[in-house]
C-alpha cells in the first residue's frame, strides 16, 4: 500500500519582501507573495503595523508575474517616493516609498 | 609531509590527490592563524576563531543554562505569529495521526515529518528574541537566506538576525540542515565592515557560491550557494537600517 508521504504546507509562493526602514517598527521585514498584500494598522490587514500614523488599510502591494503595484488605498496621510505623493505606482527591486512616519522599501526575490 | 587543503591532515611521501579525502594535492599555501588553526594563506579572518568567538557567546556553550525554547514561525505566514511550539508537528510526532491509520501508516508518516525539509530549516533563536523575523542588534543590514527547490523556486526564507551564522548539521548550529552530505559545523556567513562573507568551515563536501567551491568569499545580492545538497539564495538590501 502507498502511502502518500506529501505534508500539506501553504503554497503561496515568496517573491520579495517588504522591509521597514524607518519608524516605530524598524528593520521588521514582511514577506510578500503573488497576489495582493494589504498594509494597514487593521488587525485585518494583511501586514499589521499599528502605527499612528497608518490607517486601517493603508495601501496595498500587488505582486503579479514578477510586476509589483503599490496603491494608495484612498488614505489621508498618503503615500510618497521622492517627495511626491503617488496613488498607485509600479515599483521595482529596492524601490524606497513612505507614509509620514514610516519609510519602506521592497526587495525582490 | 605536508597538509591536505581540504581535510587538513598530515599525509607523507607525494601525491596527485589526498589519500584521506580524494582533494587534489597543489600548492596550495597554508598559513597558522594566531590561535594556531591552520587556515588557507589567502583568508583574511580565520573562520575557526570566528567560529569559536561566536560559540563561546552561543546559549549553548553558557554554563548549563536550559535551551531557549525553539520557536517557529510558520512558512508562508504573512502575519509572523510565532509560535512556541509547531503544534502540527508536535500532533504528528506524539502519534495522533487521525483515525484510519495504521500502526506502520504512523511510522511513515512520523519520519516524513522529521526528515521534512522545513525540519532542517528550524531556526533557533537565542533567548530573549522575539522571533526570527526580529532585526538583530547589530545588523545594520537585512539580509536572507533563501532555500530553493531543483527548480529554483523559493521554498523557505530565513532572515539571517546574527553578525555570524553558523550552518551545519550540529545542535550548536543557527541554521540545520540533516543532512548526509552537510557537515556538523558546515559553514559560516558573518558580517564584516558591511560586506557579508561566507566561510567554509573545514567541511567535507564543500561549499559552492555560483558554482564555484570556496573556502571564503564576499557575498553578493542573489548569489546562488549549496551547502552539502540544500541550494539556496543569499539576498540582501544594498541600503542600511
Amino acid at each position: 500500500m502507498t502511502v502518500d508521504k506529501t505534508v500539506v504546507r501553504d503554497d503561496k509562493e515568496l517573491k520579495g519582501w517588504l522591509v521597514v526602514l524607518s519608524g516605530e517598527w524598524k528593520g521588521k521585514d514582511y514577506p510578500l507573495y503573488e497576489g495582493k498584500t494589504v498594509v494597514g494598522s487593521s488587525h485585518y490587514a494583511n501586514i499589521y503595523l499599528p502605527d499612528a500614523g497608518m490607517e486601517h488599510f493603508h495601501f496595498s502591494i500587488r505582486v503579479r508575474g514578477g510586476v509589483v503595484i503599490v496603491t494608495d488605498l484612498d488614505s489621508e496621510s498618503g503615500l510618497y517616493m521622492d517627495d511626491k505623493r503617488f496613488y498607485r505606482e509600479k515599483v521595482t527591486d529596492e524601490t524606497l516609498f513612505k507614509t509620514p512616519d514610516m519609510e519602506f522599501l521592497i526587495k525582490m526575490l | 609531509m605536508d597538509i591536505c587543503s581540504n581535510c587538513l591532515k598530515k599525509r607523507d611521501g607525494e601525491y596527485l590527490f589526498c589519500p584521506w579525502c580524494g582533494f587534489p594535492a597543489g600548492d596550495i599555501g597554508l598559513k597558522a592563524c594566531g590561535h594556531g588553526h591552520v587556515i588557507y594563506e589567502t583568508l583574511k579572518n580565520c573562520p575557526f576563531c570566528l567560529l569559536a568567538e561566536n560559540l563561546g557567546k552561543s546559549r549553548l556553550n553558557a554554563g548549563k543554562q536550559e535551551p531557549a525554547p525553539t520557536e517557529f514561525v510558520r512558512p508562508g505566514s504573512t502575519d509572523n505569529t510565532v509560535l512556541e511550539d509547531d503544534p502540527l508537528e508536535k500532533t504528528m510526532l506524539e502519534g495522533d495521526t487521525g483515525p484510519g491509520l495504521t500502526v506502520m501508516e504512523e511510522d511513515l508518516l512520523e519520519k516524513t515529518v522529521v526528515e521534512d525539509y522545513f525540519e532542517g530549516t528550524r531556526v533557533d533563536t537565542p533567548e530573549g528574541e522575539t522571533g526570527v523575523r526580529e532585526p538583530g542588534e547589530k545588523m545594520p543590514f537585512a539580509a536572507w537566506v533563501v532555500f530553493t527547490d531543483e527548480e529554483d523556486l523559493p521554498v523557505h526564507d530565513i532572515r539571517l538576525t546574527k553578525q555570524r551564522t553558523i550552518i551545519g548539521k550540529g545542535e550548536e548550529t543557527d541554521i540545520r540542515l540533516p543532512d548526509d552530505f552537510v557537515s556538523r559545523l558546515h559553514a559560516l556567513i558573518y558580517l564584516e565592515k558591511d560586506v557579508f562573507y561566507i566561510s567554509d568551515l573545514g567541511s567535507t563536501n564543500g561549499t559552492f557560491v555560483n558554482g564555484q567551491k570556496v573556502m571564503q568569499e564576499a557575498l553578493k545580492d542573489g548569489d546562488h550557494l549549496r551547502i552539502g545538497h540544500k541550494p539556496m539564495i543569499f539576498k540582501q538590501v544594498s541600503r542600511k537600517i
